[in-house]
């Protein structure tokens, strides 16, 4: 039981990984870009941030890059949605503070999974 | 339970129709001539959107169609691919062809017939044709080959797998735990774990954000070492890994136990043994020490350790209540207070015996006498050095106390906005644990009252506080003096009078009195603080010191005493009335048999006895300790001094000299004026110890009462 940041600027993605999270018994808040996400990560300190790369006024990158300078977000994982996992994509999200990701599209199990690796 | 997302899928409908509109109004709106970026990224993040979403809802045509788009849209929103008119309507074309997919998917028709698949390999060319006319980056993924999950795992049996895994110090800062990793990896299997801890530092020079372990792990598992390596695929740019097949039998795991906390732990076992051989030689009723337990090998910077623990490294052990000991640098011992304690109060219970001892050889006859007395001085020699020695154990140098008064009065200081220069003098001093304690607290009085009151500074100069320790005798001495103006005794007159402290209309009182009201009330000229001189007087008492103050036009000075040590006590014993008093030796000066006609009455409730060219108080101890016994025939004075000042003490009888051991009243009863504390004599009787300076308080409160009763 955790609570999750989600973001993504896609209305549906967001209905869905809310959906999937919460019936595993998380709570979630869900953002529709990196700015957004900047604020209300720092309305309320969340155990896991899961978010998309490309978005509208702040990518995903650099809200990883942001989070990552606040102290109550220095060792939260925080796992990218993207649609490819190749090495160049992997540094990117390495060099900007990721933890892992998360490969696009997904089903809701993988999801879970997924959050299961990071949550303790 | 498979989670149900259909309920999202007409929705998800929707919003892609949405994004198909947003992308579609993009490219008509499109400078093809010079391109706006923001539009750009608006349109590919709408086809990015829409292929996102399809795979999850099973809309494989979708998804695979978007895909090769969104790759197109890539390369011209950052300006890879020039934007050209046909690549556009290629684009729009590929728009309605979505829609009618999803006119399809809505109507919850499979979009196969021969129009839509002959559209769309058509559209599906042109756009390829369109990626690859120009440089084109690597892509990562062709057409159709979309990566959704996992390869599948190779059916391998079962067999035992060694892996090692070593995760770099910047683990922790991706937000990666190896807890979490390992936890995964025993989902896959049988799971054994040897901790390395060649990388620990010592407990001192951790840090906690690094990670310092490792692992070797065996796994039991019939997955394949892809499945395995996809456990560690977030962290294998972190981390030194490497797994290996090693057939049916599990592999043996190295254990690893730096030669550093190996060190410590042989240390730690020796110094065991040696304490284990002190208690042995013990008598009767030895007190239980118990043994020394090895420190938590696992640090404590690591929060979790490996889950299975089959593992030779030394479980951490609970900690007992008294610290156990631990090993520094060579020759020294970190040792708890409580144990000296008790070897203290050992040491006490020597002495004791050894006075009932004394009791004893009084009723023996001459010889065995003689032979008995000379073999308890030799046992007096023992126990004092003994003593001496237990008590150095609990001394501590006094300069920790004045560098913390000095940083205390320089905040406070620039927090009045003074600038104050402070000299320390004495640091090296030794006083007693507790003494130390007790004159940290005083110290912390004195100095705020010293910055508040005594410390003015100019824009040329800043004040000057100066703290001065020294040994005097059995006590140890600390002035605090500042430079400034002196008491303002008139000031001081006013508050104290308006407090009700002066009988009589006209009050005249001395400086003298002054002070003493100064530190015994607390009276302040700028409110009360809670704090000050008599905070500090109270302190000091309680450990049987004093506080005294002296002011002149150069400044005040607050001098402090303390007792160096204290559980035991060079004693003087006295007779008053029926009654055993201690009066503390090192406070005598001497003793003498009255002469009546040096005894001189000064007033009505003071008397005087000439002493050579002095002239000094006589304090009727009877009166002074509230006993009914009547000692106006006593012909004995005990004159004793009191920070500077002499006084003689009316005793019926003197009795021996002995070392008595200082029991605390406050800690067995209460705190009393006049008294610091009790003993317990060779007859089995209690004794009580005067406080000098409590008692000539009492005394000078007595006469003030009697004064004004008699007024």
């Amino acid at each position: 039981m955790a609570v999750i940041l989600a973001v993504d600027d896609s209305r549906s993605m967001r209905r869905m990984v809310n959906f999937t999270l919460e019936s595993a018994g998380h709570e979630v808040i869900l953002a529709e870009d990196g700015l957004d996400a900047l604020e209300k990560a720092r309305d309320r300190t969340v155990q896991l941030v899961l978010t998309d790369v490309n978005m509208p006024r702040m990518d995903g990158l650099s809200l990883i890059r942001e989070l990552r300078k606040l102290p109550n977000y220095r060792f939260t994982p925080i796992l990218t949605l993207t649609t490819e996992a190749g090495p160049e994509k992997k540094k990117e999200g390495r060099a900007a503070g990721a933890t892992g990701w998360i490969v696009k599209p997904f089903d809701p199990e993988k999801l879970l999974a997924v959050i299961n690796r990071v949550l303790p | 339970m498979p989670i149900d997302i259909s309920q999202f899928i007409q929705g998800f409908i929707e919003d892609s129709f949405e994004n198909v509109e947003t992308a579609e109004q993009g490219l008509l709106e499109l400078d093809q001539g010079n391109p706006d970026p923001e539009v750009l990224n608006g349109i590919f993040r709408a086809v990015h959107s829409i292929k996102g979403m399809s795979g999850t809802f099973g809309m494989d045509d979708v998804a695979t169609f978007t895909h090769v788009a969104e790759n197109y849209l890539d390369l011209l929103r950052t300006g890879a691919q020039p934007v050209r008119s046909d690549g556009v309507t290629a684009l729009l074309e590929g728009l309605d062809h979505l829609r009618v997919l999803f006119e399809c998917h809505k109507a919850g028709r499979v979009a196969d017939s021969p129009a839509i698949l002959e559209q769309r390999a058509r559209l599906l060319e042109h756009l390829q044709v369109f990626i690859r006319g120009g440089p084109a980056p690597a892509a990562t993924a062709t057409p159709g080959d979309l990566e959704v999950s996992a390869p599948e795992a190779e059916v391998a049996g079962l067999r035992w797998l060694k892996i090692s895994f070593r995760p770099h110090a910047e683990l922790f800062a991706t937000g990666n735990d190896p807890v979490l990793i390992l936890r995964e990896l025993a989902t896959l299997g049988e799971v054994t774990v040897q901790p390395q801890l060649d990388r620990l530092p010592p407990v001192d020079e951790f840090d906690a954000e690094q990670a310092y372990l490792g692992w070797e792990i065996a796994l039991h598992t019939d997955r394949s070492e892809d499945d395995v390596s996809e456990v560690f695929d977030w962290v294998d740019d972190l981390c030194d890994l490497t797994i290996e097949a090693v057939g049916d039998t599990a592999p043996a795991l190295p254990a690893s136990i730096p030669a550093a906390i190996n060190a410590s732990i042989s240390h730690q076992l020796e110094a065991e043994d040696a304490a284990q051989e002190i208690t042995e030689d013990r008598a009767e009723a030895p007190p239980v020490i118990p043994p020394a337990v090895p420190k938590d090998a696992a640090p404590t910077a690591e929060p979790k350790s490996a889950p299975k623990a089959s593992d030779p490294a030394p479980d951490p052990a609970p900690a007992q209540s008294s610290a156990p000991a631990a090993v520094d640098e060579p020759g020294t011992l970190r040792v708890s207070v409580d144990k000296v304690d008790h070897i203290v109060d050992l040491v006490g219970e020597l002495i004791i015996t050894r006075s009932v001892l004394r009791q004893i050889i009084g009723e023996l006859d001459s010889h065995a006498r003689d032979r008995l007395e000379h073999a308890l001085t030799l046992l007096e020699r023992n126990t004092r050095d003994l003593q001496e020695s237990v008590m150095s154990v609990r001394l501590l140098p006094i300069g920790q106390a004045l560098q913390r008064a000095r940083s205390a009065a320089q905040t406070l200081a620039s927090t009045l906005g003074k600038r104050v220069s402070i000299s320390l003098e004495g640091e090296e001093i030794e006083v007693d644990k507790a003494v130390l304690e007790c004159l940290t607290q005083v110290l912390h009085h004195l100095t705020s009252n010293a910055v508040i009151h005594g410390v003015r500074s100019t824009a040329q100069s800043p004040g000057q506080l100066s703290f001065e320790a020294r040994h005097e005798g059995g006590e140890v001495v600390v002035v605090v003096s500042d430079d400034g103006p002196g008491i303002d005794y008139v000031a001081v007159a006013e508050v104290a009078a308006q407090l009700g402290h002066f009988s009589g209309s006209a009050p005249k009182p001395s400086h003298e009195h002054l002070r003493t009201l100064l530190v015994r009330e607390g009276i302040s000229t700028v409110g009360s603080t809670g704090a000050g001189l008599d905070a500090a007087q109270r302190t000091a008492r309680t450990l049987g010191g004093e506080i005294s103050i002296g002011s002149g036009p150069d400044g005040v000075s607050v001098t402090v005493r303390l007792p160096m040590t204290m559980a035991i006590l060079d004693a003087q014993l006295v007779l008053v009335g029926e009654e055993t008093f201690i009066v503390p030796l090192t406070s005598i000066v001497e003793s003498l048999l009255i002469d009546p006609n040096r005894r001189h009455q000064l007033t009505t409730t003071q008397e005087v006895y000439s002493l050579r060219s002095e002239s000094l108080p006589i304090v009727d101890l009877a009166a002074a300790l509230e006993s009914n016994y009547d000692q106006h025939n006593a012909q004995l004075l005990v004159v004793v001094e009191n920070d500077g000042e002499k006084v003689g003490l009316l005793v019926t009888g003197l009795l021996g000299q002995q070392q008595v051991v200082v029991k605390s009243l406050e800690d067995n009863y209460e705190s009393v004026p006049g008294l610091s504390g009790a003993t317990i004599l060779g007859d089995g009787s209690v004794a009580l110890i005067l406080d000098i300076a409590g008692v000539i308080q009492l005394a000078t409160d007595a006469q003030g009462r009697t004064t004004r009763a008699a007024s």
